[in-house]
């Protein structure tokens, strides 16, 4: 075999590759399972309505059900932010598709017949769906159906702040200067509101859940979740267990992006799993099922700026987002979005305001960007109003604008290793945008138009969670690498596999990456936040350190050198006298007579995180890095019929360093991709009474292959001086600039500013008209 | 969350006409025909349909197939269609592609590869939708329907098949055995679809049209849209309009302007009355530019 390195910085195909392409991969679905129950699930039909009487005794008449549980057999409430969850409906429901009762029977046919003969008596009660309206902030609506009455004796976490007597679940506020002052001091003031409504991540793979309560005492959860430690433990304290009785197994999981971040439906398979006497207990959601689980968040921005002599003086902002009817992690959604919420723009007098406020809707929860894209569209297209309000070149109002190292942030931290401006000039370069030379729309005839937008963003990671990892180095020279980070499909166990090859020259071919499994594989906190790379590769490049480290010892003890003498090449050890390759198996016969893995481990352990202050949303050390992002966007504008074509994206990323620099390319496609969909046509549509109309891939539309433009990926490389060799994360950032840099695109062409997204044709066309009729008549 | 299950049905599959009409003189009601089944199967699921009887037309090999009947003095040319043919048949298929170009201009936009590979010809016209995509072609490629049931065959042309959205004028027992198209050597012939997203989408408007040219004046002319009504629709005025007249972009315009006055478009939710008001005009006025181009 010939010996190939590939560590740091090359680009070897991805290991898990093969087996996905071959179709052997194996997800939650997949996997085989002695005395299998299939569970099914009974929802509401209300948004919100009170539960008179549940009768589920008609079950039994169904030959092959074994159990069934409405919300009375199970205690406890659960939630990532407040515990506010009932793991089935209780007394009252607070969204259509909430669960109410389940049944588990020998096939799924059995288990969705034995649903038809449950009787539930509901009285249905006022309903509210519009989160501005539910946070009581609209004037002709102050008086609103509260969701949750005990919302402040509810357990909760530090970051929910929630608002007494309201549907508020949090507040979060940011307070830098004096937002008045600056505005009476500005050479114009510009204020304009925003929405981006209710989206859905679509992952390849709908959820799937494998409960049994082993005989043994253990309670073993397979399940397609992307954070199998907080699993563990919310459902320890759920069901009364130790967390060490918990065992939380990660198959081959299709695609998160945030869905799959927090306990969803696997209480209540475990629920049905305790009266099965030791049998599992499988639900597979259909994908119509899948779109009610969860959602992104919609939300709803005011923002107001001042401008003086060309920069950004004051900018204040509010934000609704509308969590749905629970909170899970909407408090963190309304706080790691609201401290990054006025751009990545130097500004001296902010003030935000990030209400997460209940509504009857599905539960929202994490979604690739944790906020971001949201908020990035409100502030870069605002941007765009600014620059030519203020009659400066949008690119060039940015690159004056634009965050830069040395910069105080807005909650005070001194920002280090920015590379916001390299990906603007990095875009603007690719694209043949001469900052301050806009290039004219083109007239393609016909009323067709083609023209350039940018757009840029920023997302802090905030994470300072820790991550473990082990590397095993075995005799034969074969490695396992033990670590709770859910390749979800990003290709983190790639990334791992090169930094073990780059610290101890094992080749990747022999390195292997364990799935997740709380009985083997290390803590982790979660696979979000644009994490992995970061924090688990620190730990996985750390424990490979500790490895090599071991290895050099013998090394010393057998060849009588110094530690740091002995050298890997080609997968061997190098004795340094003699220039002699010796293989690991080799070199630990000599040492200690064989018998024995070498085990290294390695922690990453942030220190110095802030936080930030519960008034003034101040803090010096908020989040242990920052992402980057630049987008220009070239878009074909029907204006007679408001159909868009977009034709190229010119994409960059503030990657600190490159590990697998392919990877990192398709990141930001897949970002990209995501982006636009959002951006141009994804929305889930309710009627009037909250029930989801589209939940399908029929109706809900998401980008085929042939609406994806070209992308041109770029990366720019301002290491991180914390970051494992100099990387910061990278699968966020990229969603948050496509859809503005369109919008932005479509706005020079047609002058009439379109502020909710998505644009589809009608949305854009109708705006036209409308636009024009009211020009005509000023 | 439930998946809301039809009613039962009793499944057939007929090898041959005297079977199937046996079937049909038997079954009393509640008769439906499976064809492609890319809508049937889906709404007998979710229970927007039901039937009594699926009866699967899938055994009578002799609906699949595309051939052509050359000119022969006193009668034109033809190419004459079995209802069963698929939708990705027809996409490839060279006589078309030369002959009637909007016909496989429009199957090959329809649905997915998969889709277009189960779905027919037939049952795209039977299913009755405002925008099916391939009616607006037939439509202005004079198409006309052999229709069969027990009792005998008969012909109309194809735009007296619908009634509405979802519903045609065939009796219960009555299905498309056959359609044909009359050929027009000198005819230039075009399609083009409004929606949301490139492919894999549903029409909010598509539109086809057919020019003949006689001494650089319009001698023929047929413009067909849907989603401008509650079926699909030839535009008549716009039409009469044009004829005689130079080919020009200003009278296509004018043609697109009249064509919006002749629809009446209901609101959906793919698509507002008000946006389908306001692009009927221009996908009228670019499928004649296109049609125009395609004029040797």
């Amino acid at each position: 075999m010939t010996y190939k390195h590939e560590g740091v910085g090359e680009a070897p195909l991805r290991i898990d590759g093969d087996i996905k392409v071959l179709g052997k991969a194996e997800y939650v679905q997949d996997l085989e399972y002695a005395n299998l129950l299939e569970a099914a699930v009974l929802t509401s039909p209300y948004a919100s309505a009170k539960i008179l009487a549940i009768d589920v005794s008609g079950v039994w008449q169904v030959e092959g059900v074994k159990a069934v549980v409405t919300g009375r057999d199970v205690d406890g409430l659960y939630g990532t932010t407040v515990q506010d969850r009932p793991v089935l409906a209780r007394d009252r429901v607070r969204y259509a598709g909430e669960p109410v009762a389940a049944v588990a029977a020998i096939n799924k046919a059995a288990a969705m017949l034995a649903l038809t003969k449950i009787r539930v008596e509901y009285e249905e009660t006022i309903a509210v769906f519009d989160p501005e309206e539910a946070a009581g902030m609209k004037e002709d609506k102050k008086t609103v159906p509260l969701l949750h009455e005990n919302l402040m004796d509810y357990e909760r976490e530090i970051t929910a702040m929630p608002v007494a007597g309201s549907n508020i679940c949090s507040h979060f506020k940011l307070r830098k200067g004096d937002v008045e002052k600056a505005f009476s001091e500005a050479d114009f003031v510009l204020e304009e509101e925003y929405e981006v409504p209710r989206n859905h991540h679509c992952c390849i793979e709908p959820y799937g859940v494998v409960a049994q309560m082993e005989r043994e005492g253990t309670l073993h959860i397979w399940t397609c979740n992307q954070s199998p430690y907080v699993l563990q433990r919310n459902l320890a304290a759920l069901f009364g267990l130790s967390w060490n009785q918990v065992r939380v197994t990660i198959p081959t999981l299709g695609g998160g992006f945030g869905s799959k971040i927090y306990p969803s439906l696997e209480p209540l398979v475990v629920a049905l799993a305790q009266k099965t006497d030791h049998r599992p207990v499988r639900l597979l959601l259909s994908r119509e099922e899948e779109f009610l689980r969860i959602t992104n968040h919609g939300c709803k921005i005011k923002i107001k700026s001042g401008v003086k002599e060309g920069k950004v003086t004051a900018r204040q902002m509010a934000a609704y987002w509308d969590t749905g009817a629970y909170a899970d992690c909407g408090p963190l959604v309304a706080r790691n979005s609201g401290f990054t919420f006025a751009g990545p723009y130097k500004i001296d007098n902010v003030k935000l305001d990030a209400y997460s406020v209940y509504t009857n809707l599905p539960v929202a929860t994490a979604f690739r960007g944790y906020g971001i894209p949201h908020v990035t569209w409100a502030y870069e297209l605002h941007t765009d109003r600014l620059a030519e309000k203020a009659g400066i070149d949008p690119l060039q109002f940015r690159l004056d604008n634009v965050i830069q190292t040395g910069d105080i942030s807005h909650t005070g931290e001194e920002m280090q290793a920015v590379g916001m401006k390299g990906c603007l000039e990095a875009v603007a370069e690719a694209a043949g945008w001469q900052p301050g030379q806009r290039p004219a729309p083109v007239d393609l005839g016909n009323g067709r138009y083609r023209s350039l937008g940018v757009a840029c963003s920023w997302k802090g990671s905030m994470r300072h969670y820790g991550s473990s990892a082990t590397v095993r180095i075995m005799e034969e020279g074969s490695v396992e690498v033990n670590v709770s980070n859910v390749d979800m499909g990003q290709g983190s166990s790639t990334i791992f596999a090169q930094m073990v090859a780059e610290e101890t020259g094992i080749p990747l071919s022999k390195i292997r990456v364990q799935h997740p499994d709380t009985f083997i594989t290390p803590y982790d906190r979660t696979t979000s936040a644009s994490r992995g790379t970061f924090h688990a590769g620190t730990a996985v490049m750390e424990a490979a350190k500790d490895a090599w480290r071991q290895i050099q010892e013998y090394g010393a003890q057998v060849f009588g050198c110094r530690p740091e003498e002995v050298k890997s090449s080609e997968g061997k050890v190098l004795n340094p006298k003699t220039g002699e390759g010796l293989s690991i198996g080799k070199l630990i016969n000599q040492a200690v007579m064989g018998g024995i893995d070498i085990i290294g481990k390695g922690h990453s352990r942030m220190k110095g995180g802030t936080g930030l202050d519960k008034e003034t949303g101040q803090g010096a050390n908020p989040t242990s890095f920052w992402m980057y992002a630049a987008d220009i966007a070239e878009v074909e504008t029907d204006t007679r019929t408001g159909e868009l074509k977009v034709l190229k994206i010119y994409a960059a990323s503030d990657v600190g360093k490159a590990i697998n620099p392919v990877n990192c390319r398709q990141q930001i496609e897949g970002g990209v991709t995501m982006g636009l969909g959002i951006g141009l046509m994804e929305e889930m549509l309710f009627d009037e009474k909250g029930r989801l109309l589209n939940g399908n891939f029929h109706d809900y539309k998401i980008p085929t292959a042939v609406d994806v433009p070209e992308i041109i990926p770029l990366l720019v490389e301002v290491p991180h001086p914390l970051g494992p060799y100099g990387a910061k994360g990278l699968g966020e950032a990229p969603v948050g600039p496509a859809a503005p840099a369109v919008a932005n695109a479509v706005y020079q062409v047609t002058g009439i500013a379109v502020r909710r997204s998505p644009l589809r044709p009608e949305n854009l066309k109708l705006s036209w008209q409308k636009g024009k009729e009211a020009e005509l008549r000023d | 969350m439930i998946e809301q299950r039809g009613k039962g049905y009793e499944y057939c599959r007929p090898g041959s006409w005297e079977e199937l009409a046996a079937i049909l003189c038997k079954a009393e009601a509640g008769v439906m025909f499976l064809a492609g089944g890319t809508d049937l199967a889906v709404d007998l699921r979710t229970g927007k349909k039901s039937c009594a009887h699926l009866v699967d037309l899938k055994g009578l090999t002799e609906l699949q197939g595309i051939a052509e009947t050359a000119a022969e003095e006193g009668k034109k040319g033809e190419i004459c269609i079995g209802s069963l043919t698929s939708i990705h048949q027809l996409e490839i298929n060279p006589l078309l592609q030369e002959k009637a170009a909007a016909l496989p201009e429009a199957a090959c936009q329809l649905g997915s590869r998969q889709v277009r590979n189960r779905a027919t010809l037939g049952g795209n016209l039977a299913n009755a939708s405002p925008t099916a995509d391939t009616a607006a072609p037939l439509l202005v490629l004079d198409a006309f329907l052999e229709l069969w049931s027990p009792s005998g065959s008969r012909h109309i042309p194809v735009e007296d098949l619908w009634q509405k959205a979802g519903k045609t004028f065939l009796a219960a027992d009555e299905i498309i055995r056959q359609i044909t198209l009359p050929l027009a050597p000198g005819r230039g012939t075009a399609f083009m679809k409004l929606g949301p997203r490139q492919a894999m989408d549903i029409a909010i408007i598509n539109a086809a049209a057919s020019l003949e040219l006689e001494d650089g004046r319009i001698s023929q002319v047929r413009i067909a849209l849907g989603g401008a009504g509650e079926r699909p629709l030839r535009m008549k005025q716009a039409e009469a309009f044009l004829l005689g007249k130079e080919a020009t972009a200003e009278h296509f315009a004018q043609a697109g302007v009249l064509a919006a006055q002749e629809s009446s478009p209901r609101s959906s939710r793919r698509a507002s009355r008000e946006y389908r008001l306001a692009t009927i005009p221009v996908l009228t006025e670019r499928v004649l530019l296109k049609a125009l181009s395609r004029l040797s």
